[in-house]
């Protein structure tokens, strides 16, 4: 990747902890790695795609600008039963489907299981000469099945936050109804991701503990007694950073920025999976899920943790 | 009270320069190895040893020696 960066491996690691980032081949298509995950946590979950009422598609790089691609994820695991749609919030997706979804149970009883999917297919909007983006970011895609649980558990609060004041600090313009790709030739400067890397940090350091703080005091935890975090997987050093900053150590986190990368609103969703099948959260414990997307966009919930046929989360 | 020779001695260790070369007109911009990684260390470091917790809000900003002083006088004021 260094070959076309003027910036060397060791500089990289140092500046964000990546390691390594997931390219997806030509050929793949975000729904396919949306479906894999999908897949693989409802059969950690134990529930069939039949009892899924709800889909949630969390991406900004689906295969297509419409129609969604939740739709297409409903198609392949065969949940006919399933109202589906698309939530874009950036990276902050996943997080904010997870409410959403969990909302949407709390009022509608004829959703018993919904599904979560956090997908992105980045590399398909970037240029590996641009350092602010191709050091950063990656290909992938999580999933979490959310049932009903008794009152109590499940998750207990939620919190978002907008700063709007550097709204073009990270875009992707071309394709969106200013920026329409007909009649024009493809413009690297208009259709691939921009991102100002300084503000993106002032952004995330400002609002990424407050959004967090906000989130326990609406579920009423103390933050202190909060026993595990899951971030969205952006900078290493970033998140080293904010579970500092708001009195842990990275004990109290799991992390695979350095192996994954950041793959937008799916890594919230892969380090939450990762993190379950290692065995990090455990029933009862408290569990702060938090992110930090463009527009800027901030959201954290709030889980007294407890998992249903081994795997999925439970919402209430 | 804010003791600025210590104040002084943190952001030399964090930012890798020599006491002397943190002034009072000391900024991101003109300090170069002050950049957005620094800062976070330096952030955490000055929370660290005058035992203060600065603002969300102002983590961000406060990217010069003025800047910092002000901020940590008025924490450190009832101290």
């Amino acid at each position: 990747m260094c070959r076309g960066l003027s910036v060397t491996p060791e500089w990289i690691i140092e500046k964000t902890g990546i390691k390594r980032r997931y390219i997806a081949a030509k050929d793949d298509r975000a729904s396919d790695y949306a479906t894999e995950a999908a897949a693989e946590a409802l059969a950690m979950a134990g529930v069939s795609a039949e009892q899924i009422d709800l889909v949630i598609g969390c991406t900004f790089s689906g295969d297509y600008i419409y129609p969604p691609v939740s739709a297409k994820v409903q198609q392949n695991i065969k949940a006919q039963h399933a109202q589906i749609f698309d939530l874009q919030a950036n990276c902050c997706g996943f997080v904010t489907g997870l409410t959403v979804a969990s909302d949407r149970m709390l009022v509608d009883s004829e959703v018993r299981h919904a599904l979560v999917i956090g997908v992105e297919f980045c590399s398909r909007y970037i240029d590996r000469t641009d350092v602010n983006t191709a050091i950063y970011l990656s290909d992938g895609a999580g999933a979490a099945v959310l049932s009903r649980i008794a009152p109590g558990s499940g998750i207990l609060g939620s919190a978002f936050l907008t700063d709007s004041s550097n709204y073009e600090a990270v875009r992707m313009r071309g394709g969106g109804s200013s920026f329409p790709t007909h009649g024009r030739e493809f413009d690297p400067t208009i259709d691939l991701m921009e991102m100002n890397g300084l503000a993106t940090w002032k952004q995330a350091i400002t609002h990424l503990p407050t959004v967090i703080r906000r989130a326990c005091a609406k579920a009423s935890v103390n933050l202190s007694d909060v026993d595990f975090f899951i971030f969205h997987q952006a900078n290493y050093n970033l998140i080293d950073y904010v579970i500092r900053k708001i009195g842990f150590d990275l004990s109290r986190t799991y992390t695979n920025v350095q192996e994954i990368g950041n793959t937008g609103s799916a890594s919230p969703a892969i380090a939450l999976s990762e993190a379950v099948a290692k065995g990090l959260l455990e029933p009862g414990k408290l569990v702060v899920i938090a992110a930090v997307g463009a527009g800027f966009n901030f959201a954290a919930n709030v889980w007294k943790w407890s998992l249903k046929g081994g795997g999925s989360a439970d919402v209430q | 009270m804010l003791n600025e020779a210590t104040l002084r001695q943190v952001m030399s260790a964090v930012l890798n320069v020599a006491p002397s070369a943190i002034e009072q007109n000391s900024s991101m911009d003109t300090i170069g190895t002050w950049d957005s990684l620094r800062h976070l260390h330096l952030i955490l470091a000055i929370e660290d040893e005058f035992k203060v917790s600065i603002p969300d809000d102002e983590a961000g900003n406060i990217t010069s020696y003025a800047l910092i002083k002000l901020v940590l006088q008025d924490l450190l004021k009832d101290a």
